[in-house]
């Protein structure tokens, strides 16, 4: 090849714009390139969550409908996650009409002038993947702000993110310390009829859109 | 006649107390329970499905307590009197 570019001159300019051309049209196209293009996706959610607060009077179950999420993934690194999610304050239902008004009264959620819970993902860390099939499997670590009773704090939760086609799925599951977010009840509620600490788990599904 | 609605009343007091052992002892009334159902998700992933079902449940705090101490009190009165008429009519015997 060199030896003929060399004895024909002009063609061998041809030859060689041609290659060149070729080459990057070559990496434009190559799949690492298309990988980290295309890689980046928004997961549009909804689902609920369910509660649980164990103390020595009472257990008490609850659930909350009406979760909402937008997440921003990027596929080539999962650390670069980004997004919000949402509880409606009254969607919370424990079964008991007068309980679940307490709930969201003023001494509680104070859900007339916070009416969501907001969690906003900062950051997330030690990922694993696996493919099972045709279903992306991740797991790991969110971290994040999550806002209750309008205090914001810091909070991390263990996820798990699967992915078929078009449709995702993400299930949290954590813990947060009613002191931590300025909630107090009534006088010696909690710690007897409500637990210090309520232990949360949500499942949302939704679809995956890519993101410019 | 004033002593047989006392009794009426400790029976009524005693049978809500009953009520709300035998209901599993809520604390606050109840009127739906959770039920959960466990099914396959899109992902094949067997999960668990939470719904609520009407279901009445007395509570201790906001029925079991008040109706047990309204007719415990009625059933203490109701007795206090028919004692006293009848110590008063006894009395009036004896006369």
């Amino acid at each position: 090849m060199t030896v003929a570019w060399g004895k024909k001159g002009r063609l061998g300019m041809t030859h060689r714009f041609l290659a060149g051309a070729l080459l990057a049209a070559a990496f434009a196209a190559s799949p690492a390139s298309s990988a980290e293009a295309g890689s980046r996706k928004s997961l549009v959610l909804g689902g609920a969550f369910r509660f649980l607060s164990e103390a020595p009077i009472e257990r008490i179950h609850g659930t909350a409908e009406g979760a909402r999420g937008v997440i921003v993934i990027d596929l080539s690194d999962l650390t670069k996650t980004s997004g919000e999610i949402s509880v409606p304050v009254a969607e919370l239902k424990t079964g008991s009409p007068i309980r679940d008004e307490h709930l969201r009264g003023e001494s509680w959620l104070a859900g007339d002038s916070h009416p969501r819970l907001n969690f906003v993902i900062r950051d997330v860390s030690g990922v694993s993947t696996k493919q099972e099939g045709e279903i992306l499997v991740a797991t790991g670590t969110v971290r994040g702000d999550f806002t209750m009773r309008g205090v914001t704090k810091p909070l991390s939760s263990t996820f798990t993110l699967k992915m078929k086609g078009a449709r995702a799925k993400v299930e949290l599951s954590f813990e947060v310390a009613l002191a931590a977010y300025d909630i107090k009840g009534r006088d010696g509620v909690i710690g007897s009829k409500v637990g210090e600490k309520i232990a949360l788990s949500g499942r949302l599904v939704g679809s995956v859109k890519d993101e410019p | 006649m004033s002593k047989a609605f006392a009794w009426l009343s400790f029976a009524l007091a005693v049978g809500v107390l009953a009520v709300w052992l035998a209901q599993g002892r809520p604390l606050v009334t109840m009127t739906e329970r959770p039920v959960t159902q466990k099914v396959v998700d899109e992902f094949g992933d067997t999960m668990e499905k939470h719904s609520w079902e009407p279901d009445l449940r007395i509570g201790l705090l906001d029925v079991t307590l008040p109706v047990v101490a309204v007719f415990g009190a009625l059933g203490t009165v109701l007795l206090v009197r028919a004692r006293r008429a009848s110590r008063e009519v006894a009395a009036k015997e004896r006369a």
